[in-house]
């Protein structure tokens, strides 16, 4: 078992050996140069294809200055495994970021990874769990599409989905709307009273508000709309949906 | 206009921080010629913005940060196009001291990889790693812990089987 200074210790070690000669200060001062003269040049073109665009139509003025930038090209179709790449004036790359509930942890890494975006358990069971190998990703923050730079966090929410809550859950077929519809669906709150025992926190408590909300006529709220997510996005990493 | 003291202040900055943002987006990175390259472009573009840059509490935070961005566009396009397997097959990489810390490196998210390398090797406190990063301390905080758990975990399985 290594400790924490060992595990430094190494990592230095590591780092140093990763080393390579550092070129004079006097390279810097010429690299600078040249990215100036780059700069000017590329300021030069721009304006160039903007004046030719504007002669040409209003239209065209947009795509010569935004192909610069986002790749593929506004409007491109992409297949589910590809990502649009974007890149901001500074430099950072802008990624969008992928649908990940409904997997296992180590496939929402590895699909974040693809992107160059990290993943963050934020509740739920975390990466280095030993004992929930079989979590999954319920639901993620921030959602599905919004662009972030690379590197950035994705948070999310992970659960059991256990072989116990399935086998109770999946009585309902998979859904074909959003979680009201589901919750429409025939037997859906015997379902809920059978699967509360087996179901762990945070769903456990979700179908607890449901419940009373079934039992007592409370009316829903956003809690309840939550809820009825919570159980949704539940259901559907037991029917091998993916929302 | 650059004065004759701002180039031997730059010169004086370059010398105290620029091996270790190199070594620090090494193994960042996983690839040190492109830390090399991307140091250098950093570098220059901290020269360029001196006046500012100088200002900055955490100068070489903001250099490692550029070059952290600059060499992770760079290894996406290699691995968009043929480059990317001619790197891989042609450039062959000496074997680490620690392989087994090596692969546990890889292992991690890039954002765990750099939060481990500026608080354990650069030896960076908490908050000077999140302005570096652009991240709340809390954030450093958590990633740390998720990533020495990781790390722990792989590299006890590692050396079990040692």
């Amino acid at each position: 078992m290594r400790t924490d200074e060992g595990i430094r210790e190494a990592l230095r070690a590591h780092a140093e050996h990763a080393d390579m000669p550092l070129p004079p200060v006097d390279e810097v001062f010429a690299r600078a140069r040249r990215q100036t003269a780059t700069t000017g040049l590329a300021w030069s073109l721009a304006i160039v294809a903007v004046a030719v665009a504007v002669v040409a139509s209003v239209d065209a003025l947009r795509s010569p200055v935004v192909e610069f930038f986002e790749q593929p090209a506004p409007g491109v179709e992409l297949g589910g495994d590809d990502a649009a790449v974007t890149e901001d004036a500074g430099g950072a790359d802008r990624v969008r970021v992928p649908d990940v509930t409904g997997m296992t942890l180590a496939e929402a890494e590895k699909a974040l990874q693809a992107v160059d975006l990290a993943g963050e358990p934020v509740s739920g069971p975390a990466w280095s769990d030993p004992d929930a190998p079989e979590a999954v990703v319920v639901a993620q923050q921030p959602p599905v599409g919004t662009e972030l730079a690379a590197g950035e966090v994705v948070g999310f929410r992970t659960a059991l989905v256990t072989p116990e809550l399935c086998d109770v859950l999946t009585q309902i077929p998979p859904r074909r709307g959003d979680a009201g519809d589901l919750a429409r669906s025939d037997g859906y709150w015997d379902v809920l009273r059978q699967a509360r025992p087996v179901a762990q926190s945070p769903l456990a408590g979700h179908m607890d508000d449901l419940l009373a909300h079934d039992e007592d006529g409370a009316p829903l709220g956003e809690d309840a709309e939550r809820a009825l997510d919570s159980v949704a996005i539940h259901h559907d990493a037991c029917s091998g949906q993916r929302r | 206009l650059v004065s004759g003291s701002d180039r031997e202040a730059f010169t004086d900055f370059y010398r105290q921080h620029a091996r270790d943002v190199q070594r620090a987006l090494a193994v960042t990175l996983g690839d040190p010629e492109l830390a090399r390259d991307a140091t250098q472009e950093a570098m220059a573009r901290a020269w360029r913005s001196w006046s500012e840059v100088r200002t900055f509490s955490n100068a070489a935070g903001w250099v490692y940060r550029v070059g952290l961005n600059w060499g992770r566009s760079r290894l996406r396009r290699w691995s968009r196009e043929v480059l990317g397997a001619f790197r891989d097959n042609t450039v062959e990489a000496a074997t680490p001291p620690d392989p087994a810390l090596a692969a546990a490196l890889q292992r991690l998210s890039e954002a765990h990889r750099a939060v481990v390398v500026l608080r354990l090797y650069l030896d960076w406190p908490v908050e000077k790693v999140g302005a570096a990063l652009g991240i709340p301390a809390g954030t450093v905080k958590s990633r740390l812990h998720g990533a020495m758990n990781r790390l722990r975990s792989t590299l006890e399985a590692a050396d079990a089987y040692r």
